[in-house]
């Protein structure tokens, strides 16, 4: 049976059950169904067929998720795309192939039109078609800047959800552009939780949509959880419905985590681990003050080697629409992701390269250089990370100008020039001029 | 180094920061402007900018070096982040200039 046949016969069972909550709006599992079906006519009617590669742009709603499943059946490619990302869609327009955009509206109405120029010849996406599997394109960043174009069949990512798991009332933190938002969605409604969408992902937001929803897992990053425990605003609202507190993306400090237990200490605390490329493992912490974590499942293998952590995976992307395969030639992936192993755990050090890791969100140097390097007045730059106790990591740079300027100012001068260029979290929050050290001695005395 | 001159550095980083973030109200960045919480005037990742930059011109102008940000700060029963006003009692507090101001006001009386 297809996936999408037996999500609907589970939906079937739990028909009055809430499936999403989206602007305080309860919609239940009939009620997902219905939409559903009207979406499989209106898409039908708007041209899109098996195989179609299709752009969903919106946010956690009814409408668009029932669209997403209406594509799934449709056997269509999935191209999920968030508000955020929108200066670079015209560039996922053309590397995902879409033949279709739908956009879904604040009032959860959906708009679907045709992409008028587009190519259609990636041999992978031939590949799919000819299955006659529906696909996912996720967007990532590549090492040189440049994201990549992730391309998942559905069947293969989508087949372990159907051992039931533990049903809970789920916020989701990260959208479905994000596999992390993509597992939480397919997790919950194959196990017919509640997904519990948030306005923003602000601390205040967050907290009171806990509160409002007696929301049960909180899928989060350890940056989130720092800004949540420095605002003390756990104390400020009722988050007692809170049964499971799951964090990833980033590695958590173990201060953290010592911190969040005492500030919840009902709550049971679980360590995540995925990768677009791979989707997201099962995982078991020790316990929920320790940083060592299982992590495999039925679909994946792991082993260490130089150190790193290597992912051998049967639901594992098929490949990059823009980028050589990264798997070796027996399927193994390399996360780059540095771990030490003690017995069956991992403890997870972090990425041995030097992406920056921002509250979760990457941020590759080589991006942000380019974008500064096109000012005038500017002879170099380099961008890397600093340890910073709220974010993981802030992004800092270093910049040789022709004229010296303070530092203060030139930061003012990057955040300009970058704003619109690079999303918020991308851009320096500190600035380092070098210029040779007599120019910024008398520089220092001008000043002064 | 008075209160009242950080406070106006502040204000006036924090005007710049509601700008960056696109607010066109910058009259939002009062002394008493909430950086924390429900009503905080910024983002997160603004809030970082906004509080790298202080440490910043500190350390220019006022030749300070502090970090603002550290588990002393996470520690405390109340947060030093709230506003600009609790901010200035913190840096005066790091920078041991508290203690400088009290006797200078206790010899100005």
């Amino acid at each position: 049976m297809e996936h999408i046949d037996w999500q609907l016969q589970r939906f079937g069972e739990g028909a009055d059950r809430a499936a999403i909550i989206w602007r305080d709006r309860a919609c239940d599992y009939s009620e997902l169904t219905d939409r559903y079906r009207q979406w499989l006519g209106r898409l039908e009617a708007a041209g899109v067929r098996p195989g179609d590669s299709v752009g969903v742009l919106s946010d956690f709603s009814p409408g668009a998720v029932s669209c997403l499943l209406a594509l799934l059946k449709m056997r269509c490619v999935l191209v999920p795309l968030a508000w955020e990302s929108r200066d670079q869609h015209q560039a996922f327009f053309r590397t995902g192939e879409l033949d279709h955009r739908v956009e879904i509206d604040d009032q959860d109405q959906g708009v679907v039109a045709r992409v008028e120029e587009h190519r259609r010849n990636h041999p992978l996406m031939e590949r799919l078609r000819a299955a006659g599997k529906a696909g996912l394109v996720l967007f990532s960043s590549g090492s040189t800047g440049k994201p990549k174009a992730i391309l998942h069949s559905l069947p293969e990512l989508l087949n372990k959800f159907r051992k039931p798991r533990h049903c809970y009332r789920t916020l989701t933190f990260l959208l479905f552009d994000h596999i992390g938002g993509f597992n939480t969605l397919f997790y919950t409604l194959a196990n017919l939780g509640c997904v519990v969408a948030a306005a923003d992902r602000s601390v205040p937001s967050v907290c009171a949509v806990i509160e409002k929803h007696r929301v049960e897992l909180l899928p989060t990053s350890p940056s989130f959880l720092n800004l949540m425990l420095l605002s003390g605003a756990h104390k400020s609202y009722d988050l007692s419905s809170l049964k499971l507190i799951s964090y990833g993306t980033e590695v958590m400090p173990e201060r953290t985590l010592r911190m969040a237990n005492a500030a919840f200490p009902k709550t049971r605390f679980l360590q995540t681990y995925g990768l677009s490329e791979l989707g997201i493992l099962r995982s078991k912490s020790e316990s929920d003050e320790s940083l060592r974590v299982r992590i495999g499942g039925e679909d994946y293998e792991t082993r260490v080697t130089d150190g790193r952590l290597q992912i051998r995976a049967q639901s594992s992307m098929l490949g990059y629409l823009n980028a050589p395969s990264p798997f070796d030639e027996d399927g193994w992936f390399d996360t780059g992701d540095s771990v030490i192993r003690e017995g069956d755990y991992y403890r997870i050090l972090g990425r041995q390269s030097d992406i920056i890791n921002v509250g979760g969100q990457k941020v590759y140097p080589a991006e942000v250089e380019q974008v500064i390097a096109e000012m005038n007045g500017v002879i170099d730059v380099s961008v890397k990370g600093e340890q910073h106790l709220l974010m993981g990591q802030v992004v800092t740079a270093t910049v040789q100008v022709a004229e010296p300027v303070p530092a203060v100012q030139m930061r003012k001068r990057i955040a300009e020039h970058c704003r619109g260029r690079l999303q918020p979290f991308m851009i320096p929050v500190k600035v380092k001029v070098a210029t040779e050290g007599q120019v910024n001695y008398r520089f220092k005395k001008i000043r002064r | 180094m008075q209160k009242t001159d950080l406070i106006e550095m502040m204000t006036a980083l924090l005007v710049d920061a509601l700008k960056e973030e696109g607010s066109d109200d910058p009259e939002r960045a009062g002394a008493g402007a909430p950086l924390l919480g429900s009503d905080a005037v910024l983002s997160s990742i603004g809030l970082v900018t906004f509080i790298t930059g202080v440490e910043s011109v500190l350390e220019e102008e006022y030749e300070v070096a502090v970090t603002l940000v550290s588990e002393e700060a996470f520690s405390r029963r109340q947060s030093p982040f709230r506003t600009i006003d609790t901010l200035a009692d913190y840096i005066l507090e790091l920078s041991g200039d508290a203690t400088n101001d009290a006797v200078q006001e206790a010899v100005s009386e």
